[in-house]
């Protein structure tokens, strides 16, 4: 855990001396961010990877709004403030690509990040070097 | 590389598979074909043949982190675009039976 915890600040910065949590920690590489932001826990979800194929995978970012979208997702036009009967998922991208989802748990936001999910503010993983850059999109769905 | 190679390469000071596979997974990418791409994934692929028992022991534990090294080591090929990786990783589990890893 101590390693764990070591390795996310390193390519995080912002988390040093933030009051994220570390939800769960395994040892299995067995889904990544985007699957856990749609409650996938078998298998990892990227262009290249279980990609759906009616969404186009060439589209960069658009590529992801359109699988969000296909999954009942709409723009909530970078607004991240918990809203009562919504689910929120963000988008981040680094130099224009895409790069990590996270997805809205009450005020808070959660990630899967290499073998955990950790709980965090939207702003925490921002940054430059191994960070995610920036937030691109943010999108909700009804419960 | 065979396995006498392979005891060569470990008391040359190079680390051991188990190692090296750690150090692979600790990424932050959520991309598997990038991962794919890095140095330290293209040196388990070179380790070749003495690498697949501990691949296919991931497999077994339902990751998906391995399967294009198993496919780039035996030169099996699947289509991460029309396969699924359950799918993938059911074939590997059954070649890995076939084949006398189990």
């Amino acid at each position: 855990m101590d390693s764990y915890k070591n390795t996310l600040e390193s390519w995080f910065p912002n988390l040093i001396v933030k009051d994220y949590k570390i939800i769960s920690f395994n040892d299995k590489r067995d889904y990544n961010c985007v699957s856990y932001s749609l409650d996938i826990f078998d298998h990892w979800t990227w262009i290249n990877e279980n990609w759906p194929s009616n969404i186009p995978q060439n589209l960069g970012l658009m590529s992801f709004k359109l699988l969000y979208l296909s999954n009942g997702y709409i723009d909530c036009h970078e607004n991240s403030s918990f809203e009562e009967n919504y689910l929120k998922i963000a988008f981040y991208e680094k130099s224009g690509a895409p790069i990590h989802a996270s997805k809205q748990f009450g005020n808070m936001w959660r990630s899967r990040i290499n073998y955990g999910i950790i709980e965090h503010e939207l702003e925490w993983l921002e940054g430059t070097g191994e960070a995610y850059g920036k937030i691109s999109f943010i999108m909700k769905k009804i419960i | 590389m065979n396995i006498v190679k392979y005891y060569e390469f470990v008391n040359q000071g190079n680390i051991d598979i188990k190692s090296l596979m750690d150090i692979t997974e600790t990424t932050n990418s959520p991309d598997l074909e990038e991962i794919s791409k890095s140095a330290d994934y293209k040196k388990v692929v070179e380790l070749g043949e003495i690498a697949l028992p501990y691949l296919l022991e991931t497999v077994k534990n339902e990751s998906s982190f391995w399967l294009r090294a198993l496919s780039e080591i035996t030169g099996i090929k699947q289509n991460t675009s029309t396969q699924s990786s359950k799918e993938r990783k059911d074939f590997w589990k059954k070649w890995s039976k076939d084949n006398g890893f189990v």
